[in-house]
Order: structure tokens, then C-alpha cells, then sequence
């Protein structure tokens, strides 16, 4: 609800131009300042600070812009964007997530020499013996058949 | 291919900084050009004319290439999100350097406008006013200039400001206060 502290508070921080008052409380405003002296004079001396700012707003500003935009593209190899910041992240985890897993697929016989577990072949040949051995070691027995 | 969505219809700019958030430099510097003015005007404006302003407005555009995949068009419009990042970073500088740099010396530049004698009491008055926004506090004075400079609402400064509309109001207001006070001592010292 509108009341004279309220408009005045409205002139104070936004001045003079209804326009830039907040649009809920235009129009209560204007008819608080009609019929109140005291906020209409309020509202002069708002407006006369308000001429003072446009004149300030009109300012021409003098910076070698050009010379910042340079600076900032040339820089702008060195300082990643967002997105490729939010990437590493999960480079890092997938790079993990690859060595962990070959890691736990590495036989525990020790380290092979790298020519042979990089040759797919030998790599093929080295699976069939490790598929052997678990048959030989878990294939039961005749016997053993027999007991089970 | 870029795909072109509704949004970026609406608002040219958000398929270029769709192209900068993937490290396209060439849409970077079409930006820039497009929003040095409004960088140059704020940074002016908060710090003066001078190597601080431009070192803001250079901060402010590695951060707009830095911070691209952050900005998100159904939020807003570039422009405010950009002026967010000017005004933190003229803060930033603020922090950095001592006192308040004259201002006065932008309104002092020589015109070559043939109305130049006519321009005169208005270019006073522009000198006063610029020397007394140098005054306020860097807060206070970004406030003024986002909304007086700018034209930026009041939900808009303070998106730039990080704070709520409502402590804008009370800014924007003791910023008025400040100035109406400094205006006056100052009316009061040419006078004597």
C-alpha cells in the first residue's frame, strides 16, 4: 500500500521520472504526488539531480578499447573456456577408469614384455594358454566326477 | 553444422556465445566488438578513464570467454549477464588500487563540435557531476552507473551487483543522497 514515506522513497532512490519507478507503484505514486505538497517539492529537487545524471550519462567515455580487446584475444589461448574446464574433469576420471582396467585385467604372473602383450596375436595366444590353465585347475577329475 | 534453436533467434547473440563456449575466437572477437561500448562506458564510468578501465574491460571480455558455457540465453538476454561482468570485475580493480581516479578530465576533452560555446554549461556541469560521482563509494557508483549510464532496471543491477532489487533501491538512494551532498558542498566552495 501506498503511503507518503513510501513515495518518498520511491523519489529517493529512483527520482524524479516515473518511468523508472517500479511499475507496481507508478501509478499510487503519481496520485500521492499530486495531492502532497511536501513530496512534490521532494520531486523538484529529485528531478533537478536527475538532469544532472542524464548530463553525466551523456559523457563520451575515451579508452583505447581496441588495445583491451587485442589484449583479451591474444590472451585467450591461455585461458581455457568453460567448457573445456568442465571437460578435464572427466578426462581425468575416463584416463582412471582406462588404467584401472588394465590393470585388472594385467595377468599376475608379473610384468610380460611389452612387445608381447602389444602383439595381438601373441596377445590371443597368451589368452588360450590362461583359458587352459583354468580348465586344468577347475575341470574336475573322473573321480572327482564321481564324488560329485 | 550450428544448430539454430528459437532462442537464438530471439537473441542474435546466443548462438555466438554458444560458439565461443566452444573455443571459437573468431565469434569471441565479434562480441567483443559488439559489447565494447557498453564495457567501455561502465568501466569509464566506475574507474575513469585510464589504464584501470581498460584493464577491467580486458578482465571483463577473458571472462566472458572463460565463463561462456555458464551463460545460459532462457535466463536473459547477454547483455545484463556481460554487464555482470564488467561491473565485478571494475570492482575487482577497485579493491586493487588506491583512490578514486579524477574523473573530471573525460568532460574536459576538447570538442570539435562548431556548437562547442554552447555545449560549454553543459560540459561544466558534466565535469561537476563526473567529480562528484568519483566521490561515491565503488558500489554506489556502479549502482548510478548501470541505472543513470545504462538504463539497466533495477532486477538488472543488481544481477550485476549479485545483491536483491531491494538492497539496489537502498543503494541507489544513498548514492543520491551522497551526490545531492556533494553537489551542494561543491555549489558552496565555487561560491566563496
Amino acid at each position: 500500500m501506498m503511503t507518503a514515506e513510501r513515495a518518498a522513497e520511491i523519489l529517493a532512490a529512483y527520482g524524479a521520472d516515473p518511468a523508472r519507478w517500479p511499475v507496481a507503484e507508478r501509478a499510487q505514486c503519481v496520485t500521492w504526488l499530486a495531492r502532497d505538497a511536501g513530496l512534490a517539492a521532494e520531486c523538484a529537487r529529485a528531478a533537478r539531480l536527475d538532469r544532472a545524471l542524464a548530463v553525466w550519462a551523456q559523457v563520451p567515455v575515451d579508452l583505447d578499447i581496441e588495445r583491451a580487446i587485442a589484449r583479451a584475444t591474444a590472451a585467450l589461448p591461455a585461458a581455457e573456456t568453460g567448457r573445456s574446464r568442465l571437460w578435464r574433469p572427466l578426462l581425468g576420471a575416463a584416463l582412471a577408469a582406462s588404467i584401472a582396467g588394465a590393470l585388472y585385467l594385467a595377468p599376475d604372473a608379473g610384468p610380460s614384455p611389452p612387445a608381447v602383450s602389444s602383439h595381438p596375436t601373441v596377445a590371443l595366444n597368451q589368452r588360450q594358454a590362461e583359458n587352459d590353465l583354468f580348465r586344468a585347475t577347475f575341470t574336475p577329475t573322473p573321480d572327482e566326477e564321481a564324488v560329485l | 553444422m550450428l544448430a539454430i534453436t528459437p532462442r537464438d533467434e530471439l537473441d542474435p547473440n546466443a548462438a555466438l556465445m554458444r560458439r565461443v563456449a566452444d573455443g571459437d575466437g573468431g565469434a569471441f572477437e565479434t562480441l567483443a566488438r559488439r559489447m565494447h561500448g557498453t564495457a567501455a562506458r561502465i568501466a569509464a564510468r566506475v574507474l575513469g578513464n585510464g589504464p584501470d578501465a581498460e584493464d577491467a574491460v580486458q578482465s571483463a571480455f577473458i571472462n566472458l570467454w572463460r565463463k561462456a558455457a555458464q551463460f545460459d540465453p532462457s535466463r536473459g538476454r547477454l547483455e545484463p549477464w556481460f554487464n555482470r561482468l564488467v561491473a565485478n570485475a571494475c570492482l575487482d580493480r577497485r579493491r586493487t588500487i588506491r583512490l578514486v581516479t579524477p574523473l573530471d578530465e573525460i568532460a574536459e576533452q576538447p570538442s570539435a563540435d562548431p556548437r562547442a560555446d554552447d555545449l560549454l554549461e553543459a560540459a561544466d556541469e558534466a565535469a561537476r557531476v563526473t567529480r562528484a560521482v568519483a566521490r561515491l563509494n565503488p558500489r554506489q557508483r556502479a549502482a548510478i552507473t548501470l541505472f543513470y549510464g545504462e538504463d539497466a532496471t533495477t532486477a538488472e543491477v543488481a544481477d550485476a551487483l549479485e545483491t536483491t532489487p531491494k538492497a539496489i533501491e537502498g543503494l541507489l538512494a544513498r548514492a543520491r543522497t551522497e551526490l545531492a551532498r556533494i553537489l551542494h558542498d561543491m555549489d558552496y566552495d565555487d561560491d566563496r
